[in-house]
């Protein structure tokens, strides 16, 4: 266990019945007092079970977890976020409420569906309606409609309005656009269509699964909420600000009933804003609390940062911040925060890169320090870098949640494979796809040789793979004998699957993965990538057929016929929200800047890349949805105005940027092009931000 | 260098300037780019600048953004610690895709609105231009000439095969017109209902518009002009958006402002807002980009004898002889004094240009080196262009270190010229007439690429690519050879496996090398291979995220990087319409866009916005229209075809090429669909346009814009200039009326003396 400070072993020991609001920026050091009270409180005898550990994300609460392990071994706690406790509840209850929450069919259990579950019976509903000109006067991919629909839901749960309210809130008072009018009557009619579904089938979506647990099961005197509040006797709430304001209340309620709480708020962040967290909502718990305490030593950044990190603060939010105590000299900014100027963006990418080799090659740096981060992740620009990397010999882990998996050459390479498996499913894939699932699931095979073979043992008419044996030596030879014995073996398990009766697709996959692909010699070994997709797809396969019972009665298709039909269709796996496991630790991690934060884990180095890039501020702008006007903060009827867009904005960029900085121990290098992958010149507010800085910066000697 | 210039006085007042609405009439050559790039580095210094803000430069064309970065950069080099800071360039477009991509969502726009460009734009109009000629057959009939009026036959193959395509154009350019004037579609049909019957080119025009609306906007798309109109409405639906772009940007430079269009001056007034800081710097005497647009030099003309609180004037001019000089000093005279027709006397104004004064850093070539010749011999077009050849064709090779431009009127005319010299051997360039060249080139050499790959087991397509990654050493004689060379080698290769990915036992590479017995070329081939390593690699990734990986590698200039953007954008879209789609498909897809057998979605979009620098080409003929060659200036200059075609006056027997011959009464369409346009905006009785008035004013504009581009023409020369004149098709056109005068002018004995 790592040394503690005397506040943190003040947090750890507060006795039995104490009530603390803890804050504090990041890198102060909460979630380690968080831990130490976790480990204390179990040392106190307090039993496993009886401890509630509430993260806005699972993977958050991993580092709780670990502890517990190494501490006690077989203990089990409840890591818990608050869908996932509204989830378990509905399950437990679910005979005694399923008829008063209006479900239809109380008799039979309820389907939790998840984003892309929901989302498929989204499209469902949505879809037909097309051609009657709903969603006419917008145009964004049908997949982001969805998305959007639902998002408008879980905000309605989350912030604690009824979802037939949306539209009333989105409009502003004065809209004078019938356009506009109609999509937000459009927004309305679906969602209330979607709810309606879901209640004629007992499936759930995160909004339902919320609103039912609050409004039938966290009611004073119901057997669900005394069964939790004699259930858990103390609890510690990480990350409060990221959660949502109904959370908060059912927490307020809550409260007096546990004998001891620890409640952990970060101080400038709720990163997750876009999802409906409420860090002012959050706050409102402090006063609940019998302390409040703040951290304000920074465990990670050395003094130079945190000058960096106090001017940009101050800049970026243009003096609403308290002045830096000190600017950093220019000498120190040379130190932390290295940069050179580059035209054009293929140069900045080789700077990054070749700053990379020194750290790990030349200065010994574990590439596990090193991050490299983008507001926004493009394929391109994470293969460009990637490639570049293992030029050099350097490993690299990337991670990007929010990536459709659909689009994944891992995924198409085993959606192929599953299609050879199964041909009378009707798919028949094409030489080129077969060339690229070669490339991939044979270990060593290249572009050239794979399509060599291709060509020679693929009949693109009946879709079989022939034997190695049956092409030429010439061929054999310039294929080389080793992928041809690769090649077989493949060929052979696919073979011998086929003689088999039919599995269920998460299965098939599951078996093809576990005895061929990530066996030595083939694509999947040792690639931890590679393994961590593979296993998003078979979750995703296994919760899709968790609900798609009845309708697959209903279009008489397989599972898998019907699976990878909305794959393709975009409506599947195209929002696939995977959560990050632990990256691997020798490796240099690329991730979006947001991933990064959110994963919670400081770096000795990190690499901006593009910094002049308007990413860094500009929120995504959903046209069918607004995660401030749905907020509790926003009067009703109010007009959003391009000052609180610019607030927005600010407060956005300093709480991702300071975020970043607070995780970072030695130095930041920032890739700076003044034209970017498109060939647009930027110049956004991040990059004045830091050019201020340097401007400000006190010139002493160097 | 350029930091030592000391400002000449005219320039000193400029750059003392503060605050306020300023402006500047300049002539030609008198550093108005320079001038303006520095007073936007005098804002930037003294600190009048909160964090954060910029000064907005709005210029013409991109050429001229960069041009005035690099300027800007150089000035600031070394004072601000990042590029960029403190200004920003951009054409009114790329204003407009600023303003309006902040909020998209204001315009109900999706974050991911694509842009159509103008040939896409125009390919729209044209296919509903179609289809309203088919649900309205006749509907131009009665304005045809009665020749054809009463000839079935012709009428049909007339119909057939040109007034579609002229259909096409007159609305196009009158939707675009309608969106300059920011009136939307709903607006106009709305007014159309009543007099309907009365303007039926106008309503012609509005059906045709309505059609073209409906499908952008089932594209989720754009136009130019739209998004000029929505960043101009986006400035006007919510104050709080016009208070934060006045906040960003509280200065606003804008050169070329002869050339400003009503909605450009619109939005520019808005940004600076009553009693904000607007500097106008331009020409009116070069504003030559007026047709069929609203632009109008007296928007600046009124700008500064009624707006701006301060005027000035930049007359002093280093870059011709005095005696260049004063045949243009001459011409401007004569417009305003002695044209033939007196509307036409306001085309040009003063100031005249002046010398430098003694002692300016860049003095006025020696007056003694001044020729001029204005041949009056009657010539058909062929001779004419003959004559040009041979006599630039002396010149060139008598002073090979110097520069020389033969204009022409009109880009056609520069390619027959251009056989006349290939014919003679001579040493040209035409780059300034090829736009699509480099949109072309970029294109076909992404298809290089996506040939080697989808069939990467093909040596000569390996080699293809090779030479394609090393285009840009073509016009190195040193090193093309070699690279030739070495793409020979490469495309004999046996199997292409063992040279990019070779075995143990076998690497290919040595034996490369063997063979092109040079092992200076191992490390050229080894990045080659490293190179074809990644583009391999990235097969795997999306359609359009492997151009762009592969467009990181192949381009570097900012037009090249944006094309290949856009060419990923639309084939992402196809490849989701064609899910069959193989690499193959896609390289056919883009060898279609190269060769451009698929409609011109690219033409224009990779337009060369490098700038073009008349020096590199000493030595060479460079052939450009007139049009092209603004800004630009050479030793010697040819002004070719300066007859009463291409300049006419206003006289009978002028012929305009607006005219069509089918049409009755001489009429120009266009020019009365327009004033059907104005008649439709509601204007009283009293300014009710009637049929053909449309027309002679559109020709009265056309005389004027016509002097100002030969003048434009005449001071492009910084020594000497010979203008030619044709007999045209018919044998019956004559010299302009300003290229007699300016002869007359020159023969008089007492300008004799001063040559």
């Amino acid at each position: 266990m790592t040394e503690l400070s005397s506040g943190q072993l003040d947090i750890a020991e507060a006795s039995l019945d104490s009530k603390v609001f803890l804050q504090g920026v990041a890198g102060t050091g909460k979630t380690a007092a968080g831990i130490a009270r976790l480990q204390y409180l179990l040392d106190q005898g307090v039993q496993a079970e009886n401890i509630l550990v509430l993260v806005p994300q699972r993977a958050l609460g991993l580092p709780y977890a670990q502890a517990v392990q190494e501490q006690s071994g077989t203990q089990m706690i409840d890591f818990l976020t608050i869908g996932g406790l509204a989830r378990r509840m509905v399950d437990l209850y679910w005979p005694l409420i399923a008829e008063e929450a209006g479900f239809a069919q109380p008799n039979e259990p309820p389907i939790f569906l998840t984003l892309e579950t929901a989302q498929y019976y989204m499209a469902r509903i949505v879809e037909p309606k097309f051609e009657h000109g709903v969603f006419e006067s917008v145009s964004i991919p049908s997949y982001r409609l969805y998305s959007q629909v639902i998002d408008n839901l879980d905000k309605a749960a989350g912030v604690g309005f009824p979802h037939t309210e949306i539209a009333a809130r989105l409009r502003p008072a004065d809209l004078e656009d019938p356009g506009k009018a109609r999509v937000f009557y459009d927004v309305q009619s679906c969602a209330n269509e979607f709810r309606e579904y879901c209640l004629a089938h007992n499936l759930l979506d995160f909004s339902l699964q919320l609103e039912v647990f609050l409004e039938h099961l966290w009611s004073p005197g119901t057997l669900c909420q005394e069964y939790l509040i004699r259930q858990y006797t103390h609890t510690i709430v990480d990350n409060l600000e990221e959660k949502v304001p109904v959370a908060h209340d059912m927490l307020l309620e809550w409260l007096p009933s546990f004998s001891s709480a620890l409640l952990i708020y970060d101080q400038e962040a709720g990163n997750r804003r876009f999802l409906g967290a409420d860090p002012d909502s959050a706050l409102r718990l402090s006063e609940s609390c019998h302390e409040d305490i703040e951290f304000t030593e920074s465990f990670v950044m050395g003094s130079e940062l945190t000058s960096f990190s106090e001017s940009l603060r101050y800049i970026v939010l243009q003096g609403e911040a308290h002045p830096p105590k000190k600017w950093p000299a220019m000498h120190e900014l040379e130190t932390i925060l290295p940069y050179q100027h580059h035209v054009y963006f293929p140069a900045m990418l080789d700077w990054v890169v070749n700053e990379i080799r020194m750290l790990v090659h030349d200065q010994g740096v574990s590439p596990g320090e090193i991050a490299v981060l983008a507001p926004y992740l493009s394929d391109s620009l994470r293969y460009s870098l990637v490639e570049r990397l293992n030029n050099q010999e350097i490993s690299v882990s990337t991670h990007r949640p929010s990536r459709s998996l659909s689009e994944e050459p891992v995924i198409e390479c085993l959606i192929n494979l599953a299609k050879l498996a199964h041909l009378g499913w009707g798919y028949k894939p094409t030489r080129q796809e077969i060339t690229f699932m070669l490339m991939q699931a044979v270990g060593e095979l290249d572009l050239v040789r794979a399509q060599l073979l291709a060509e020679h043992v693929y009949g693109e008419r009946d879709g079989a793979l022939e034997a190695f044996e049956s092409i030429s030596a010439e061929i054999q030879e310039r294929v080389t004998y080793q992928v041809g014995e690769r090649y077989e073996r493949l060929r052979n398990w696919l073979r011998d699957y086929m003689a088999t009766e039919e599995e269920e697709l998460d299965f098939f996959l599951s078996s093809l993965f576990g005895e061929v692909l990530s066996q030595p010699g083939f694509g999947f070994h040792e690639d931890y990538n590679a393994g961590q997709l593979t296993a998003n797809l078979i979750e995703s396969v296994q919760k899709f057929r968790w609900i798609a019972g009845d309708i697959l009665e209903e279009s008489e298709r397989t599972l898998g016929q019907e699976y990878i039909h909305m794959v393709e269709q975009g409506v599947i796996a195209a929002q696939y929200i995977g959560s990050w496991t632990t990256a691997q630790d020798e490796s240099v991690l690329i991730a979006p800047a947001y991933t990064f934060l959110m994963r919670n884990q400081p770096v000795d180095y990190q690499f901006w890349l593009n910094i002049g890039s308007t990413d860094w501020y500009q929120r995504l702008y959903q046209p069918l949805t607004h995660p401030e006007v749905l907020s509790r903060r926003w009067p009703e009827g109010r007009k959003w105005t391009m000052e609180d867009e610019e607030q927005y904005a600010r407060e956005s960029m300093a709480r991702l940027t300071v975020g970043l900085v607070r995780r970072c121990r030695k130095a930041i290098y920032l890739g700076l092009s003044e034209l970017n992958e498109a060939g647009y010149e930027m110049t956004g507010d991040l990059q004045k931000a830091l050019n201020s800085i340097l401007k400000r910066a006190p010139r002493g000697t160097l | 260098m350029m930091q030592d210039f000391k400002p000449r006085p005219k320039q000193a007042e400029i750059l003392a300037y503060e605050r306020g609405y300023m402006g500047i009439a300049a002539v030609p050559g008198s550093g108005k780019t320079w001038t303006l790039s520095r007073l936007a580095v005098e804002i930037i210094r003294s600190n009048l600048l909160a964090d954060g803000q910029e000064v907005l430069i709005v210029t013409l064309v991109n050429s001229a953004v960069d041009n005035f970065s690099a300027r800007i950069g150089e000035f600031i080099q070394g004072e601000q610690l990042m590029p960029k800071i403190g200004y920003r360039v951009r054409t009114l477009h790329g204003l407009a895709h600023d303003i309006v991509r902040r909020r998209p969502d204001l315009l109900n726009l999706d974050e991911n609105f694509q842009i159509v460009d103008e040939p896409d734009s125009v390919g729209i109009v044209e296919d509903a231009a179609r289809s309203w000629l088919r649900q309205h057959p006749n509907a131009l009939d009665h304005y045809l000439i009665e020749d054809v009026y009463e000839n079935e036959q012709k009428k049909e193959n007339l119909y057939r095969s040109k007034i579609h395509e002229h259909v096409r154009e007159v609305s196009w350019n009158f939707i675009q017109l309608a969106k300059d004037n920011g009136l939307s579609f709903g607006r106009l049909s709305q007014r159309l209902e009543e007099v309907r019957d009365s303007l039926p080119l106008a309503a012609m025009c509005i059906d045709i518009y309505g059609v073209y609306q409906r499908a952008l906007e089932y594209r989720g798309a754009v136009d130019f002009s739209d998004l000029i109109r929505m960043a101009d409405q986006a400035l006007s639906l919510d104050e709080s958006y016009l208070a934060y772009y006045r906040d960003l940007w509280p200065y606003i430079l804008e050169d070329e402002a002869q050339d400003s269009s009503v909605m450009q001056e619109r939005i520019l007034e808005k940004l600076a807002g009553v009693g904000g800081n607007w500097v106008r710097v331009g020409d009116p005497n070069q504003a030559i980009f007026e047709t069929f647009t609203t632009a109008d030099p007296e928007l600046l003309r009124n700008f500064i004898a009624d707006k701006a609180g301060f005027q000035r004037e930049l007359p002093n001019s280093g870059r011709s002889t005095e005696g260049i000089i004063r045949l243009a000093n001459e011409l401007i005279r004569w417009v305003m004094e002695e044209h033939p027709v007196e509307d036409a006397r306001i085309a040009l104004s003063p100031p005249p240009i002046e010398p430098t004064p003694p002692g300016d850093p860049q003095p006025n070539p020696p007056d003694d080196e001044t020729y001029i010749y204005f041949d009056d011999q009657e010539r058909s077009l062929g001779e004419e262009l003959e004559f040009v050849a041979n006599d630039a064709g002396a010149w060139i090779e008598a002073h090979p270190e110097s520069t020389l431009a033969v204009l022409v009127p009109a880009a056609w005319i520069g390619q027959n010229l251009v056989e006349q010299l290939e014919a003679r051997d001579l040493p040209y360039t035409d780059t300034l007439l090829k736009i699509t060249y480099s949109t072309r080139k970029t294109v076909g050499a992404m298809t290089h690429v996506l040939n080697h790959l989808a069939n990467p087991k093909d040596a000569r397509r390996l080699a293809n690519a090779y030479k394609a990654w090393r285009r840009d050493k073509q016009d190195d004689a040193d090193t093309w050879p070699v690279i030739e060379r070495i793409a020979k080698e490469i495309a004999k290769l046996p199997s292409v496996e063992d040279f990019v990915w070779p075995g143990p036992a076998m690497d290919a590479l040595d034996g490369l090398l063997a063979t092109l017995e040079d092992d200076d070329l191992s490390d050229e081939l080894e990045e080659f291979r490293r190179i074809v390593r990644r583009w391999q690699g990235a097969v795997l990734l999306p359609v359009d995220q492997l151009i762009l990986t592969i467009g990181q590698d192949l381009f570097r200039q900012a037009s090249e990087l944006a094309l290949v953007h856009k060419v990923a954008l639309d084939l992402r879209r196809s490849r989701i319409q064609n899910e069959e789609w193989s690499l193959n498909d896609t390289a056919n897809e883009l060898k279609m866009i190269a060769t451009r057998k698929r409609r011109g979605n690219y033409t224009g979009f990779g337009e060369d916005d490098r700038e073009f620098e008349p020096q590199k080409y000493a030595g060479k003929i460079c052939v450009a229209t007139m049009h092209k060659a603004k800004g630009l200036e050479w030793d010697r200059v040819h002004l070719v075809g300066v007859s009463n075609y291409d300049f006419p006056s206003g006289q009978p027997y002028d012929y305009y090429r607006s005219r069509r011959w089918f049409w009755r009464d001489e009429l120009d369409l266009q020019a009365e669909a327009e004033a059907q346009l104005d008649n439709l905006l509601g204007r009283t009785d009293f300014d009710w346009k009637e049929e053909g008035e449309g027309t002679k004013d559109a020709e009265m504009e056309y005389v004027k814009e016509r002097l100002r581009l030969f003048y434009v023409g005449i001071t492009r020369a910084k020594k000497e200039l010979v203008v030619t004149w044709n007999t045209g098709n018919r044998g019956d056109n004559r010299p302009a009326a300003a290229f007699t005068a300016l002869r007359t002018y020159l023969e008089s004995d007492q300008n004799d003396a001063a040559l």
